[in-house]
């Protein structure tokens, strides 16, 4: 009897336990859900009456002010993270932008569809599946359009790597470091217009006319695919000196170009530390690339290309030094030049140093002050410059004060008055920058941006 | 342009007078109980039956104040219906600039004894997004016959805690490979007052045959059956002999029928009601 009860009992103890209990496979989704969030940055900016179009130079490291582009700029970016039952997780990332790079003031009537090129784009999609048994715990792979692997300086705000396109990864542990490879491509000409060009001029009758309305216009469609492919290797946080480093190395190509300018090659080397042995943080790189791959070596896009001349060396270090509770101070040094030939000029050479000290008064209002030096210059006749155009010195000084809500639902909006005041050396660099008149320029405007 | 640049100065003149006049002074928190506590015991609580697929609610000076073993806490109290089995239970702690409720969680059998507890450590740190703040957040799963009571508080050692959250602007930057941007991540103060929610999914629904009798919710089996917490148990709160004998009975009957599904059923209603005598009977049985 005991014997035969005892395994009954057990049975039906089970039974009972899980009575309307479901299966449970690895494919059960554990955790699901959508993320949204988003950014929305407004520049007012103003000089003598007028809004701008230029950056007064931001772009190529001579200016570190808030004077930038975008006159209502808005992002939403829509996540979905799922974990599955076996501890395979996947994300999907749509990252969407609005009028990223306008300048005109629009109103009211719909005019955004005119006179601009940015519209509405999506910037990031891809997939990422990672943690899949077979591959490992500490492995993802990954595939769409995505910019891999960014950085950027803190004050002048440009990005000096990425690898911005369509493409696919792998991205796993090697030694208790981040080790990743991929392939990344990009179309220059993608989404330009289609190209036309003025047939013969001849009357009805097939006589030549000189009146441009007989005139027939070929319409000659998009020029050749230029596509660009970098193969990228990395390996990030080895451990050192006090701080991590970070490797990268891109092969590059591009198609459909003379074997003079369809290959090149990037590398760079960035350190992470403290605020060069104080409380705050930097980061320091140095970067070399050629062909294909002199902007910044590792700076991969649809703006990347060049020939067997051109060869780059650059070097970058900024960070944030906190001094006291209420003070920080942000610095930037760059240095950017050709070894031979950069972006088609001779012995270019670019470089800025810039500070910003900030001062916190209350949880709803900080300083902002900014100082910066930039400079450029070539050998002469580079870019068709002689005189005093070869060579441009630009300060910058602003000053800003920062009002901020902490609010808590609808993320945390900012509203930043200021005047940037930018000095040139003389009036041939003034107007390089985008200055009318004079060699200097006072630039009021109010940022505001949210986060959500 | 003559008026913006005046609107400019003024607007940054301000600025600088706010400087000046600036108050630096932060409120002081206050996270002291005074109020009296409710009950002597986790039984003399009152529970709520955790019914629909969310539970919007908040701890404030309505709520009822308990005595914990860390001391005395603001909490609320919660129950499984009669009807669920298996409950997924979503616990998130919304985070308000006013401050967040710390909280912790304890899980309690059908007599009320701590069965598992859900410390600070174990939840995570939830970001906000355009639709929700950011949270505390924990998942855990309650059954009928194990867990069927849950008690959210906050100890006095985590109220007097605050935590800071990555500022938005941070995020933004780490996502699109931006420098970190030059801003203080808020802190949030951990307070004895906040805004929490329940997400609720059962995962198995609980049948019961016509002729069972004990289909009350849990909450009123415990108001007349169970006895109070672990300490009172033994001492004021027995079965009845004339109750542990009926259920001693009616399990050997059953078993005697070989109607294991039946002697299981009584031995989990006898145990539920404090029988302290019902499990060896039946395992007495078994062995024989």
């Amino acid at each position: 009897m005991t014997h035969k009860l005892l395994p009954v009992a057990a049975a039906i103890l089970v039974a009972l336990t899980s009575y309307n209990v479901a299966a449970e496979s690895g494919t059960d989704v554990l955790t699901d859900g959508w993320e949204v969030n988003g950014y929305g940055s407004m520049n007012y900016r103003m000089v003598e009456g007028e809004t701008i179009d230029t950056e007064y130079g931001k772009t190529d490291y001579l200016t570190a002010g808030t004077h930038g582009k975008s006159t209502n700029q808005v992002e939403f970016v829509i996540k979905k993270h799922t974990e599955f039952q076996n501890g395979v997780w996947s994300n999907f990332v749509v990252r969407s932008e609005f009028g990223n790079g306008n300048s005109y003031a629009y109103t009211s009537s719909g005019s955004q569809k005119e006179n601009d090129t940015a519209q509405f784009e999506v910037k990031e999609t891809y997939i990422e599946i990672g943690a899949i048994p077979f591959l490992g715990q500490d492995t993802s792979i990954w595939a769409g359009q995505r910019y891999l692997n960014r950085a950027a300086g803190l004050l002048s705000g440009e990005f000096w790597k990425q690898s911005s396109g369509v493409g696919a990864g792998i991205q796993t542990k090697l030694a208790g470091n981040t080790a990743g490879f991929a392939v990344v491509s990009a179309d220059p000409d993608a989404g330009s217009a289609d190209s036309y060009s003025i047939g013969d001029c001849e009357k009805d009758d097939g006589t030549p006319s000189t009146d441009p309305n007989d005139c027939k216009v070929n319409k000659n469609g998009a020029a050749e695919r230029t596509t660009l492919t970098s193969a990228d290797f990395y390996y990030y946080g080895v451990e050192a000196l006090g701080g991590s480093f970070d490797f990268d190395l891109k092969f590059m190509s591009q198609a459909n170009k003379d074997s003079n300018s369809d290959s090149g090659i990037g590398a760079s080397i960035t350190y992470n530390r403290d605020y060069y042995g104080l409380d705050g943080w930097t980061q320091t790189a140095i970067a070399y690339g050629e062909g294909v791959g002199q902007n910044r070596g590792v700076n991969f896009g649809g703006w990347s290309g060049g020939d067997d001349k051109a060869k780059s060396i650059f070097f970058t270090s900024y960070g944030v030094l906190n001094i006291s509770e209420n003070w920080q101070m942000g610095s930037e040094l760059t240095y950017f030049a050709a070894l031979d030939q950069l972006f088609g000029a001779d012995d270019l050479v670019r470089y800025l140093a810039a500070v910003r000290p900030s001062y916190k008064v209350n949880d709803n209002l900080r300083l902002e002050m900014t100082a910066s030096y930039g400079h450029e210059e070539g050998k002469e006749g580079y870019w068709g410059r002689t005189g005093d155009s070869v060579e441009s010195n630009i300060i910058n000084l602003e000053i800003a004060s920062v009002f901020t809500v902490n609010a808590d639902y609808f993320g945390r909006p900012q509203i930043k008055p200021y005047v940037s005041y930018i000095k040139a050396d003389d009036e041939a660099s003034a107007d390089r920058i985008g200055i009318k008149n004079g060699d200097s320029e006072v630039i009021v405007g109010i940022h505001s941006e949210i986060w959500f | 342009m003559t008026m913006i640049k005046t609107t400019l100065a003024a607007i940054l003149a301000v600025t600088l007078i706010g400087c000046a006049s600036s108050p630096s002074s932060s409120i002081e928190k206050n996270v002291a109980v005074t109020k009296q506590v409710c009950c002597a015991s986790y039984s003399e609580f009152s529970w709520v039956p955790m019914q629909g697929s969310k539970i919007d609610f908040t701890i404030d000076d309505y709520s009822q104040v308990g005595e914990f073993p860390e001391g005395k806490s603001y909490f609320a109290a919660f129950a499984l219906p009669a009807n669920v089995q298996r409950m997924q239970v979503d616990l998130s702690s919304w985070m308000r600039t006013t401050g967040v409720l710390a909280p912790k969680i304890i899980l309690l059998n059908s007599s009320f004894e701590t069965v598992d507890v859900v410390g600070l450590d174990d939840f995570e740190v939830e970001m906000g997004g355009m639709f929700s703040l950011a949270s505390y957040q924990h998942r855990f799963e309650m059954d009928l016959a194990t867990t069927p009571y849950m008690v959210v508080y906050s100890p006095q050692e985590y109220r007097k805690g605050e935590i800071q959250i990555p500022h938005p602007e941070r995020i933004r930057a780490e996502d699109l490979g931006l420098a970190r941007p030059m801003v203080t991540d808020p802190v949030i103060q951990h307070q004895k007052f906040g805004s929490l929610e329940l997400g609720l999914k059962p995962l198995n629904l609980r049948s019961y045959r016509v002729t069972e009798t004990v289909v009350a919710p849990v909450t009123a089996i415990a108001a007349t059956l169970v006895p109070a917490t672990a300490a009172n148990k033994a001492a004021d709160a027995k079965m009845l002999p004339e109750t542990e004998a009926f259920y001693n009975t009616q399990i050997k009957a059953a078993v005697g029928k070989n109607d294991m599904h039946k002697a299981l059923q009584l031995l989990e209603e006898a145990k539920r009601a404090g029988s302290s005598s019902a499990e060896l009977t039946f395992v007495e049985l078994i062995k024989k």
